[in-house]
């Protein structure tokens, strides 16, 4: 029987007997970039400046587009449902990539801060997903920190017409809301060495979105003392509860 | 006929190792690789001339003519389970690789395999056999043919139980299939009648994730969960009319068919839902009917006329849910009611100008109607019609007494599953359906050339040479849990296949049968997953007029891609069998995998998430199915004459 095998394994090899390999697997950093945290209007002409921007999310998830046709390539990737049901599906809009984790993404204070080493499949990206969650003192927030209790603070100041208005915002989306389909262009191989850098886009330069659009500061400032706190519960709140979900907000480029 | 058509007779049926079920059969088509992904009397995965074809959506298969792909099925669209077919009475299976020819129909872009059913005038008689298995398996099987009438007439009957070779491999089955010409008529043709029933039970190992299997925390033939598997019911009836019409011959079949396919699988742990699990429970029902009729006529000597049409409605209910460990329903994700017709429309000629040339051209139109109720949503239906012609010319030459040429070319088609109509219906309100360029449903249509010879020498030797080349312009794939049409880009499939067969004395026959094929995305040149690249089958056949039978078949199957540049293992496959019939009785001994290899059946490139004590990832990784190890299984057949 031993030799029998052994003639086996013989002619195995010489027709060029291989194994299972997996995809190749490389790490790059992930940090967060404020390059992109520019100063835009909304819809409704004020011009809004941050100086503050922080967003607590879970679990980055990089996509790629596979071989799906550009007929269908416009679907945002939360549209393009994995397929659970049966192994060896590929469609699309496969998550290949991932930062597993609780983070605190800060776009003013904490540009250049790093998130960890994101474990990559070879490909061609095309997308960032990420869960949103409530932050808590677990992130290293004091019991004063706006943000804690909450998914994302925003602050800073709008103008309009010569009058400015001092913000802040709280916002809250239930935990496990995924953003999904953000935008993220890059061909990774196994040499690749990119540092991956999450952009907060607060105005979408291709179609003009601001993530305020929609906020008029005048009519949240009836006492007209230029202050206004934007807290769950409000019509804004509503506004930004929406926009913050959008991909068209959120980037990643290769730095 | 082209090159690489091939007809497997009921003598090396018989002979050949590893034929555990009809299904099994398909291991004899030159250029087939199965994969069971679930246990004996589940459907396999098929894979030809470069399609990964699931479980039959690229590759039509028909028995005693009926079509057996399920259109719209739960599981997998065209789906096939041909485990219902009991070995004995299976009189031939001929194979049309690509849509080269007018009765090829839907689901044909790879080809197409007909299953013959009856009993030789040698084989006629009563048998009653008994197989018992390594495996535990217990197979009893009796066929009666009386031996006064024809091939057509036969009643069989089979049973069967297997423990499996491994957890999740359970398997059993009762089977009865008969057929009766209950006219035959120089005036008013043939008549025949035939009913079939099939009941089995089927486990579903599940795939496992390869770190797993390496680091020992499952073992490599191991299951996660022992509750997945399934069950199949099948009935079966058709009338086939033949008679001679007006100097041509007219074919007619009416049949109709009752399927219910119970099916639980759990392939991603609890990746989707971390408490419940993902498990998917699925159920699909029909009733179906069909009628088919076909006439050919010479116009002149040389010119034949063929003209036929089809039609089938299905009657289908199918469910899909995922549910809990007791089974409890978690989420519905599906819950339909369809009404689906299919019809076809084709008209050929077949031209022999000369002794050395031979043409045939015609086209076919086929028509889809679907219409949908979806239970989930308030009831929302959606009806569609589709439509699409397909040309068909083949041309052989002859090149002597021994040597002929072939080209062919020829238009396949895959209809979309009713499902894939509802997705306008059942996306997300807020998004605007306008934007769902690609989530029209449409017949995909297939491109195929084939150019190949054959050299059919003395009676000692016969081989082929076939290339070809299938392309797809934008293949478009239903993703059941978005519920949305994606549009893939243009792939091609470039392939040659050879076969030499050698009959050095009658009763043996060594063949060889090669298929290389290379299927990739024309854009971008990334291999398109899931199709062998190299299949080998290496087969001795030996039927002495002492009573004396063997098989030995070597198979090799190439590395396959995986999605996101993984690759499967190559791996190699000896079974043999042998036989002896001294007067009434007949003895089997079949030993499949003889080097008691370790292979994997079945290899994936997914997520999954069954150990919640680690981190949950997302990222596709190999997941494996144990195949079979080795296993003996020995038959004894007692004839009645």
């Amino acid at each position: 029987m031993m030799m029998h095998r052994g003639m086996f394994v013989v002619v195995m090899l010489g027709l060029g007997c291989a194994p299972s390999q997996e995809a190749q697997r490389v790490q790059l950093e992930v940090e967060v970039d404020d390059a992109t945290l520019v100063i835009g209007d909304n819809d409704l002409g004020w011009s809004i400046e941050l100086g503050a921007a922080r967003l607590a999310v879970a679990d980055l998830q990089f996509t790629i587009l596979g071989e799906m046709h550009e007929a269908s390539a416009w679907l945002p990737s939360w549209v393009i449902g994995r397929a659970w049901a049966h192994p060896g599906h590929l469609a699309g809009g496969d998550v290949t990539g991932e930062l597993t984790g609780a983070f605190v993404l800060d776009w003013v204070a904490g540009g250049g801060q790093r998130l960890g080493s994101a474990e990559m499949l070879t490909g061609t990206y095309h997308g960032l997903n990420f869960g949103f969650r409530v932050a808590a003192a677990s992130d290293g927030l004091t019991g004063e920190d706006p943000l804690l209790g909450h998914t994302a603070y925003f602050a800073g100041t709008a103008r309009k017409d010569g009058r400015e208005v001092v913000f802040t915002a709280q916002v809250d989306i239930d935990a496990g809301t995924q953003m999904v389909g953000a935008a993220f262009d890059l061909e990774i191989d196994r040499s690749e060495q990119a540092l991956l850098a999450i952009q907060f886009v607060p105005v979408d330069p291709i179609e003009g979105l601001s993530l305020f659009d929609g906020v008029d500061f005048a009519a949240l400032d009836p006492d007209g003392d230029d202050v206004v706190a934007i807290v769950p519960g409000d019509e804004a709140h509503n506004f930004l509860r929406r926009t913050v979900q959008s991909h068209v907000h959120y980037g990643v480029v290769d730095r | 006929m082209l090159a690489s058509q091939r007809v497997v007779d009921a003598t090396e049926i018989a002979a050949s190792p590893r034929r555990r079920s009809a299904d099994d059969l398909l291991r004899l088509v030159p250029g087939v690789l199965l994969s069971q992904h679930g246990a004996e009397g589940k459907g396999q995965q098929i894979f030809l001339r470069g399609f990964d074809a699931a479980h039959g959506s690229d590759v039509e298969v028909l028995v005693a003519g009926i079509p057996i792909n399920e259109l719209s099925n739960i599981h997998g669209q065209g789906y096939l389970d041909l485990n219902f077919m009991i070995p004995e009475v299976v009189r031939s299976i001929s194979v049309a690789k690509g849509p080269f020819q007018i009765n090829q129909g839907n689901f044909a872009n790879a080809g197409t395999i007909r299953f013959e059913l009856g009993v030789d005038p040698t084989a006629r008689g009563t048998r009653v056999g008994y197989e018992l298995g390594s495996t535990i398996r217990h197979r009893g099987v009796v066929v009666h043919a009386p031996r006064r009438l024809g091939p057509q007439t036969f009643t069989a009957f089979e049973a069967m139980r297997d423990e499996g070779f491994a957890p999740g491999r359970q398997a059993q089955r009762v089977s009865s299939i008969s057929q009766v010409r209950l006219i035959d008529s120089p005036v008013f043709g043939s008549l025949d009648l035939l009913g079939s029933g099939y009941y089995a039970r089927f486990g579903s190992p599940g795939a496992l994730a390869a770190t797993d299997v390496a680091s020992a925390r499952v073992p490599f033939d191991g299951v996660y969960q022992s509750d997945g598997g399934g069950s199949s019911i099948r009935a079966l009836t058709s009338l086939r009319h033949q008679m001679a019409l007006g100097g041509g011959k007219l074919e007619q079949r009416l049949y109709g068919q009752f399927r219910h396919f119970d099916m639980l699988e759990n392939f991603t742990g609890y990746l989707q839902d971390p408490v419940n699990g993902d498990r998917r429970a699925q159920a699909h029902r029909f009733f179906s009917a069909g009628y088919q009729i076909e006439y050919q006529r010479p116009l002149v000597e040389s010119l034949v006329l063929t003209v036929g049409g089809s039609w089938q409605g299905d009657s289908i209910s199918q469910v899909d849910q995922r549910v809990d460990a007791g089974h409890g329903v978690v989420q519905r994700n599906w819950d339909l009611g369809i009404g689906q017709h299919q019809a076809g429309a084709r008209v050929g000629l077949r031209w022999k100008p000369t002794r050395w040339l031979h043409l045939e051209g015609g086209a076919r139109a086929d028509l889809f109607a679907y219409d949908v109720v979806d239970y989930l949503h308030d009831e929302a239906r959606s009806r569609k019609v589709l439509g699409r012609a397909s040309p068909r010319v083949l041309a052989a030459f002859r090149l002597g007494s021994r040597v002929s040429l072939f080209a062919a070319y020829g238009r396949g088609l895959r209809a979309p599953e009713a499902r894939s109509i509802l997705a306008g219906v059942t996306t997300p309100s807020d998004v605007v359906l306008d934007r769902y360029k690609g989530g029209t449903p449409r017949i995909v249509p297939s491109d195929a050339i084939e150019l190949g010879g054959r050299y059919t020498g003395t009676k000692y030797l016969s081989a082929g040479l076939a290339a070809f080349a299938t392309w797809i312009e934008r293949e478009l794939v239903f993703d059941h849990v978005s519920a949305v049409n994606l549009e893939l880009n243009q792939t091609r499939r470039l392939g040659v296949e050879l076969d030499v067969s050698l009959r050095p004395v009658p009763w043996l026959l060594l063949r060889q049968d090669l298929t290389l094929a290379q299927a990739r995305f024309v854009g971008s040149g990334a291999a398109v997953p899931g199709a062998p690249p190299l299949l080998s089958a290496s087969s001795l056949t030996l039927s002495h007029p002492n009573g004396l039978r063997a098989g030995v078949r070597l198979q090799v199957v190439g590395a396959r891609p995986l999605p996101h540049g993984a690759r499967s293992a190559t791996y190699a496959l000896l079974d043999v069998g042998v036989g002896y019939r001294k007067g009434p009785l007949q003895l089997d001994l079949q030993v499949d995998n003889v080097t008691n290899a370790q292979w994997k059946e079945g290899e994936y490139h997914f997520a999954s998430w069954w150990n919640r004590d680690e981190p949950r990832s997302t990222l596709p990784s190999l997941h494996l199915i144990a195949g079979p190890p080795l296993a003996i299984r020995l038959a004894t057949t007692l004839y009645f004459m």
